[in-house]
């Protein structure tokens, strides 16, 4: 019967909480200690650090998102794009035949628009594509409105960031800049790229629709 | 007589079309070196303009203007400029073997 009792009381005394209590009910004093973390406490924990861990995940996930906008989103999600025929074209000949043309020139916005280049918005794989600002902004000269221009930022935004032109070619402000087509042919404005890398001033009517031919 | 001056217009015609084959935007960069037997750079716009937007390269690895930067070969090396694609990963990689790729002159 004893032998017994003090088993129960050695078995149960080895556990923190009962040992505090049957110490205190038999010695006076007994400063109660304060229980060593136990391994239920520690995979709380572990369980809350990784519930706040993947709260954080999703959080940064989602203001990506909202930065990006959708289109951004949306391409994120497509998987890549096959190779295009143009890409296997060796010479710059060959790559200008399968492009679309306006004017004589090559149309690189209708070469996006149709597909027949899918030129990616960066070098990683998951870069997103800048937003395509569909913002119309007339400029008319005031010694004579009939050659007013119709800028649309919706095909420069295909290809283009803000940051690729503003401020540093055009200042923020809507005519802030006085541009000449003087200027435009000596390389400023829109002659950056119009006349190097896109069409160039002798197409007239891409700009000025008042000039084009009905 | 008009017959020989016809072949050799259309001789030089030939030559003259053969030698303008730089697409919109080509970059021909000038040589700092001294002059050697390296031709300088020939950079092909167009090719990397089918496969990439504007803003993939201008301006965080190149300015818009050409030749507003200095591109040294161990800048290139070192994974700058041009080497941050031509490294044998997203495009092929520079090397001896692929000098003529870029130094063909014009």
């Amino acid at each position: 019967m004893m032998v017994g009792c003090l088993m129960v009381m050695l078995l149960t005394g080895c556990q923190a909480a009962t040992r505090q209590k049957m110490l205190s009910l038999v010695f006076d004093g007994a400063t109660p200690t304060p229980p060593p973390p136990t391994r239920r406490l520690r995979r709380d924990l572990l369980r809350e650090i990784e519930t706040l861990q993947e709260q954080l995940r999703q959080a940064r996930e989602e203001s990506a998102l909202a930065q990006q906008g959708p289109a951004r989103a949306a391409e994120a999600q497509t998987p890549a794009a096959p190779a295009r025929p143009i890409e296997q074209a060796r010479t710059w000949d060959e790559a200008a035949k399968l492009l679309p043309s306006s004017d004589d020139m090559p149309d690189w916005v209708k070469a996006v628009s149709d597909g027949v280049i899918a030129p990616k918005p960066g070098l990683d794989p998951q870069a997103a594509r800048e937003p395509v600002l569909p913002l119309d902004v007339e400029l008319v000269p005031a010694d004579d409105p009939t050659y007013a221009v119709l800028f649309r930022h919706e095909p420069h935004t295909a290809w283009l960031s803000c940051a690729n032109c503003h401020p540093a070619i055009f200042q923020m402000k809507r005519g802030a800049d006085t541009i000449t087509m003087d200027k435009i042919t000596e390389g400023k404005y829109c002659g950056v790229c119009h006349g190097k890398v896109a069409f160039s001033a002798d197409a007239c009517a891409r700009c000025h629709q008042a000039m084009a031919t009905p | 007589m008009s017959l020989k001056r016809f072949v050799l217009t259309l001789l030089l015609a030939s030559l003259w079309a053969g030698c303008v084959v730089a697409a919109d935007g080509d970059v021909v960069f000038k040589r700092e070196g001294q002059e050697g037997t390296t031709p300088p750079a020939v950079f092909p716009h167009w090719i990397h303009r089918i496969r990439y937007r504007c803003y993939a390269c201008h301006a965080s690895l190149f300015e818009m203007k050409a030749g507003a930067v200095r591109i040294t070969m161990d800048d290139i090396m070192a994974g700058k400029f041009c080497g941050v694609c031509h490294n044998g990963k997203t495009a092929w990689a520079v090397t001896f073997e692929t000098c003529a790729r870029c130094h063909k002159g014009q």
